[in-house]
């Protein structure tokens, strides 16, 4: 898998969608992770509806263009989506990056581009960090709100 | 000035003919990461595990002799290189784990208000260490500030340094900014107004052309210096560490086992004399082997020449990337490399993540490497949190930095959508 292929259009056009950028006024729960090989960093703010979906999501993220292309996915496909989903897609984008395919939900099959991943072990964490934050961002929510999954 | 010949010096080096049987591009300009390994070191190596494979200071067999007599030889290596007394060398499994040798055993006299002073442009090896082992005696760590380019700011330092500076951590040479610290200036301002101050240098940077500096380690105003074999064209899971021997007879070891004792017993235990008391363990006996062999290499070349032509190709790659308007680049420390500085090429293009850059000149076969290259107080002075680093080391050539110009533009074009 050439480099060339890693930076599809599709790819491309995910991380430069900024929709879901920026940071919630009131979070239910907001989380930041950064990357120890090179310091990048997100932060994830969420709001729970009480039927426990993901009711608004925003992402500030300094990182590159996998990270960026995740985060803006997670807000394009997977606000108004429920934990257990969220986690659903979480494990099979894992999948996906560790063995270059996986099953993905129907709602979440634009993670896929992400199997162009598989070849380059170092950037799995690019593409999991936004689900890593959003995990412990949904954990916080859950605790405050009172909800779970 | 002798002129020196990068596709001479590349014979040396069976990397590349790999490459080219493998119809691979091949611009390797990640040297301060770890160099390539010139061919004496693959042979002793090979020469060492194929012949005389053994432990060594414990059997008394011919293979176990020899073993033995092949790594003190290293041993003597260093130190004809260094200019140092071979006991003051001690083997270690690289630079960090020197420094935290170091750390642990200088840590053991601090007490609640002795200062710890850590230039900010040091790698985490150089700071973390200190934080571990110094903070847990109660003593204060506190940075160095830096200038803009971010060189050591001396004046700020000066007024740092009081009677309660135990340590001064520096970087003889950064490895984001390839700026070079004076060791004998700021050594001596450090002894003058510090007088209680142990300076500890990181040498990974510059260990590799240390003939240029026309001094023996003994002879500078500083008290250890730690390097790793991998950035001197030889092999990983190796470095040293040379300190002053009054200081290390009085610093207790990090790491117990094997012949670094004299006796032991469930009274107590002794410790054996350094170097040995700092070696615990098997150590790594081929590679320390072929560190002798890379050093050995290292002190037939002409440095001069080398820096010489590995400083016109930094300069020729920093000034092409700073004076391009549509590539908005940074160089860290600056473009100009005519003086006290290192091959070392680190840059920041706006709205490119040097992830993704290096990903991208990936595919043309240049390597290069982005992040904060373990140095992330150093990229918060310049306000970043990542930068590209190209490093360049003598087997390079004006093609490998064009090759790299080129993928950079094309990385940014296709990043940016131009």
């Amino acid at each position: 898998m050439s480099s060339l292929d890693l930076y599809q259009r599709d790819l491309l056009r995910a991380a430069a969608d900024a929709s879901h950028a920026g940071r919630l006024p009131r979070p239910d729960g907001s989380a930041t992770v950064n990357n120890p090989l090179c310091g990048d960093k997100i932060t994830i703010d969420i709001t729970l509806a009480p039927d426990n979906t993901l009711s608004a999501y925003t992402h500030e993220t300094e990182a590159c263009v996998l990270c960026q292309a995740s985060a803006g996915l997670i807000g394009s496909t997977l606000e108004e989506a429920t934990a257990t989903l969220i986690t659903e897609t979480h494990q099979a984008v894992t999948q996906v990056l560790e063995q270059g395919s996986g099953t993905l939900p129907t709602q979440a099959k634009g993670f896929g581009i992400f199997a162009a991943v598989t070849d380059h072990t170092a950037r799995h964490a690019c593409v999991l960090m936004p689900f890593e934050a959003l995990t412990q961002a949904i954990k916080e929510a859950q605790a405050k709100t009172g909800n779970s999954s | 000035m002798t002129s020196f010949d990068p596709l001479a010096f590349r014979n040396h080096f069976p990397a590349f003919a790999a490459m080219r049987d493998e119809g691979r591009d091949f611009h390797y300009l990640d040297s301060g990461a770890s160099t390539l390994v010139a061919a004496p070191v693959i042979a002793a190596m090979a020469d060492h595990d194929t012949r005389l494979r053994a432990n060594v200071h414990r059997s008394v067999h011919y293979w176990a002799e020899q073993a033995t007599q092949a790594f003190e030889a290293a041993r003597d290596t260093l130190a004809a290189y260094f200019g140092t007394p071979r006991a003051e060398i001690v083997l270690t499994s690289g630079t960090t784990q020197a420094l935290n040798i170091i750390a642990y055993g200088l840590s053991d006299g601090l007490q609640t208000g002795d200062e710890v002073l850590v230039a900010a442009d040091n790698h985490h090896a150089n700071i973390v260490s200190w934080q571990i082992h110094a903070a847990a005696k109660g003593a204060t760590i506190t940075p160095i500030a830096l200038t803009p380019l971010g060189q050591i700011d001396e004046d700020a330092l000066a007024a740092q340094l009081t009677d309660k500076v135990r340590i001064v951590a520096l970087s003889h040479i950064s490895n984001v900014t390839g700026w070079e610290v004076d060791l004998n200036k700021i050594g001596s301002m450090i002894r003058a107004k510090a007088p209680n101050a142990a300076i500890i240098v990181d040498g990974a940077q510059s260990a590799c052309h240390w003939p240029l500096f026309e001094t023996a380690l003994p002879d500078l105003p500083i008290d250890f210096y730690a390097c790793s074999a991998h950035k001197m064209f030889g092999p990983t899971g190796v470095g040293m560490f040379w300190g002053r021997g009054d200081l290390m007879e009085n610093m207790p070891p990090l790491l117990g086992g094997g012949e670094m004792i004299t006796n032991v017993s469930f009274d107590g235990t002794s410790f054996a004399q350094p170097p040995t008391r700092f070696e615990a363990g098997t150590p790594p006996i081929t590679q320390a082997i072929g560190f002798g062999a890379a050093v050995g290499f290292l002190t037939g070349l002409d440095h001069r020449a080398i820096r010489a032509h590995e400083v016109t190709l930094a300069s020729r790659l920093a000034a092409t990337l700073a004076a391009q308007p549509p590539l908005d680049t940074t160089i860290l420390g600056g473009a100009d490399f005519s003086r006290d500085r290192a091959p070392l090429v680190s840059f920041a293009i706006t709205g490119c993540h040097p992830h993704d850059i290096c990903q991208l000149v990936d595919r043309n076969g240049v390597a290069m490497r982005g992040g904060h290259h373990c140095a992330q107080p150093l990229m918060t002075h310049f306000g970043l949190l990542a930068s590209t680093r190209a490093s360049i080391a003598g087997y390079n050539t004006p093609d490998d930095i064009d090759a790299a110009i080129n993928a950079i533009k094309d990385a940014i074009n296709l990043l940016k959508g131009t």
